[in-house]
């Protein structure tokens, strides 16, 4: 095993955003070892394990469809499928999103006693959250075709809709998961702003019950075109217009280039701090 | 940055630190909140208390070297050692490593409760750095070295502490790492397994490992370490060979007790010579409550020990140990053994001096011991040596120039039993000559033996052979940085044999 010896020097700074991402790839296999993890604790004690991540979005649906087509009576077609693919693509988004603040404060134990590159936590926490979106599309794409909406070829973009949205989620979760480190209260309000943020996102209700002269400011919200990129191809069966592609793409780049530059400029740091 | 950084060290340090410096900062009142924060920023009144756990520490270690580290608690030993395992960053300064660097941290610390050793025998290789074909790879011999056999299939919270420390060891150890990181951790599991633990440090060592160890206990650093360096309040206050070094820190620790001055001198013949007999350097170990502790600097190569003891009137003395090293290499104690020619129990009065082994092997094999005996019956020890029940008594025994002196053993300054040295004591290991020490004359709670045959041995001694239990008095307890002659012990027996000492 006689390769190439390893040296570090402290004094030596190329960008802490470049040694960091070397250091990932390094460690992917941590990487693998904590999203297995974390499935493998999820579902370890709990008798009916995985089945839960299947079963979880029927029953959201149930309850989401039984609620709201009953109280407001959108008249949509299809309408447990047009909640479920919106809410699918949005319960990925602020369960990997907050998954990495917590798991990065959690883990403050573990990496204040042995070196481990600190991109390797948030990455792991949306890995983990990726994995049970994949599980989650498998009830959602059997409701819709249950309950008659047609698939069509348009499905083949839902994977780069999902890298989209992980890559924006990843970019957030990074900028969030810095401002956690700092402030022990960052997680609890999140939680709430998720709260509110779900409601401005169309997901149970479509875009066009909002009065015209305030549909700009819906437009603002970057998960409005992540929740498209998921509901075109899923619910309409259409590709989705290239407008949200673009602007999807922007957000999610913007998001890792700040969110990734930000929070390793700052990996020195947080054994100090959590 | 210039580029010539790698090459400017010397190729053979492989732990570099030049002015380290760590700063945490403690705010001076608790800010969690963000409008807290928010606030306290505008008012500029963002108050923190800088707290310097390190404060410009260079060093350098080589290739191979054990190294020490030693200082009280809040010295910065802890914090040296997160920097070197690249945990926390310096503040200021820079660090240098050449290698890949092994943390005996906390053992386990990554364990995940929940899942199997299996499982976390791939998770903690992965915080290690391994791939998962390296893991596989490296699979059977973790197993295999941590024995924890069926319960590699169970979750670790089914796992004794001692398991958990073995799988941790085993994982962490099992690539002959450049660097390894050992923070007290030498008592992983029972004592054989330790010395597994230890046999495969070393080693390691052989190969070219380069061991940090960072301790309070004196003796663990002197035992392992050639080269050592003295923490104290974030700075460096000695460093160099582990004698000098330990030395130091205890003389400075302990300003109050008589320096023991013989042993900073060159020893020898100056400190034997009958001229110096006159006026006798020793070390007075002072009763506390029921134990005599001390600690001082405790001379390998040779010495004394002296105290008055009181045996019961009308029954044996229960074993205990009336003096006894940290390392077990020094020890007097009075044990029991049933004679089979007199159908009879005695009490035996064993001293053991010298041997060049590590702590952990000390005691290999009753007849490869450097100890001598005495058989105590209520009224005499063996070469006719009157004892009187009730009366004080003065046991003396003195080792010198190992190894090629001897070990005696007195009874009220007369010469009960001697053993010459020879090579069967040594094991070709050079240990330093002086060795600091926390004398426990109270208790003795064990040993690790090794048999003639190679086979390890844990012994613990029925009970932990306290003083105070044994019906034994004693005091007067003295330990000299030289081996006395006759005439000195006699001179001793006589200063105050005639008056019961006072306590």
């Amino acid at each position: 095993m006689q390769t190439h010896e390893e040296f570090y020097d402290s004094a030596r700074h190329r960008s802490p955003l470049i040694d960091e991402v070397q250091a990932l790839m390094r460690y992917n296999n941590l990487v693998v070892q904590f999203v297995s993890r974390s499935l493998k604790t999820r579902y370890k004690r709990s008798t009916l394990g995985v089945v839960w991540t299947l079963l979880n979005p029927i029953l959201t649906m149930l309850v989401l469809t039984v609620v709201f087509s009953s109280l407001f009576r959108f008249n949509i077609e299809h309408y447990a499928v047009y909640i479920l693919s919106g809410h699918t693509a949005w319960l990925f988004f602020s369960n990997a999103t907050s998954a990495s603040m917590g798991d990065m404060v959690l883990s403050g134990g573990l990496f204040q006693r042995i070196y481990v590159p600190k991109l390797v936590f948030p990455v792991a926490s949306i890995g983990a959250s990726l994995i049970n979106l994949l599980i989650s599309l498998i009830p959602l794409l059997l409701i819709a075709v249950f309950t008659g909406v047609r698939p069509t070829p348009a499905l083949l973009v839902l994977p780069l809709s999902i890298v989209l949205l992980a890559a924006f989620a990843l970019g957030l979760g990074l900028l969030l998961t810095t401002a956690a480190v700092y402030f022990a209260d960052m997680l609890p309000v999140y939680e709430v702003l998720l709260t509110l943020w779900m409601y401005a996102t169309p997901i149970i209700y479509p875009i066009e019950i909002i009065p015209p002269n305030l549909q700009w400011l819906f437009r603002l919200n970057p998960l409005y075109y992540f929740v498209r990129l998921f509901r075109a191809p899923i619910y309409d069966g259409v590709f989705p217009e290239w407008q949200a592609w673009l602007i999807g793409a922007g957000f999610a780049l913007a998001a890792l280039v700040v969110g990734a530059t930000v929070f390793t400029s700052h990996t020195n740091d947080y054994a100090y701090r959590v | 940055m210039p580029t010539g950084f790698e090459a400017s060290i010397d190729p053979d340090v492989v732990i570099y630190l030049e002015d380290v410096a760590v700063r945490y900062r403690v705010p001076r009142e608790p800010v969690s909140g963000i409008k807290e924060y928010a606030i306290r920023m505008l008012q500029r009144r963002l108050a923190y208390e800088d707290f310097w756990a390190l404060k410009g520490v260079s060093m350098q270690v080589r290739r191979g070297e054990v190294f020490g580290v030693i200082g009280s608690n809040g010295s910065g030993k802890s914090t040296l050692l997160k920097v070197v395992a690249r945990v926390l960053y310096p503040t200021r300064g820079r660090v240098v490593l050449r290698g890949r660097v092994a943390p005996l941290l906390e053992l386990g610390a990554g364990f995940h409760q929940e899942l199997t050793g299996l499982e976390n025998i791939y998770l903690n290789s992965a915080l290690l750095g391994r791939t998962r074909a390296e893991v596989e790879k490296l699979l059977p011999e973790i197993i295999d070295f941590a024995e924890i056999g069926d319960f590699i299939n169970s979750p670790i919270r089914t796992y004794s502490t001692g398991m958990v420390a073995r799988l941790g060891f085993s994982v962490a150890t099992c690539v002959r790492p450049d660097i390894l990181l050992v923070d007290e951790v030498l008592s992983v599991g029972d004592a054989r397994f330790a010395r597994k633990c230890l046999e495969r440090m070393y080693s390691y060592q052989q190969q070219g490992t380069t061991i940090l160890i960072v301790s309070h206990s004196m003796s663990t650093i002197e035992t392992f370490c050639e080269r050592a360096m003295w923490l104290q309040r974030g700075e460096s206050r000695s460093i160099g060979p582990v004698a000098q070094v330990i030395q130091e820190y205890i003389q400075s620790s302990s300003q109050a007790e008589p320096p023991p001055a013989r042993s900073a001198e060159p020893r020898g013949a100056s400190a034997q010579g009958s001229s110096q007999s006159a006026q006798p350097t020793y070390h007075a170990i002072e009763k506390i409550p029921d134990l005599f502790p001390s600690e001082g600097i405790f001379n390998v190569v040779r010495g004394s020990f002296s105290a008055r003891l009181k045996f019961p009137i009308d029954r044996r003395v229960r074993d205990c140990a009336i003096f006894h090293t940290d390392d077990s290499r020094y020890i007097l104690y009075i044990g029991t053994y049933f004679s089979e020619e007199e159908q009879e129990e005695f009490n035996v009065l064993v001293a053991r001096a010298g041997g060049n082994r590590r702590a952990t092997d000390t005691f290999y094999g009753s007849s490869g011991f450097p100890e001598v005996a005495s058989t105590l019956t209520t009224y005499s020890a063996t070469p006719g040596i009157p004892l009187t029940p009730g009366e004080w008594n003065l046991v003396t025994m003195t080792w010198s120039g190992y190894p090629q002196g001897s070990l005696r053993l007195y009874l009220n300054g007369i010469l009960v039993n001697k053993l010459e040295y020879d090579r069967r004591y040594s094991d070709g290991r050079s240990l330093p000559s002086q060795i600091a020490i926390g004398m426990r004359p109270a208790s003795w709670e064990g040993e690790l033996i090794e048999n003639e045959d190679g086979s390890m041995q844990e012994s613990r001694p029925s009970s932990t052979m306290e003083v105070i239990d044994s019906g034994l008095e004693l005091c007067d307890l003295r330990l000299y940085p030289y081996a006395l002659t006759e005439e000195e012990i006699l001179e001793i027996y006589h200063q105050s044999g005639a008056t019961e000492p006072a306590e």
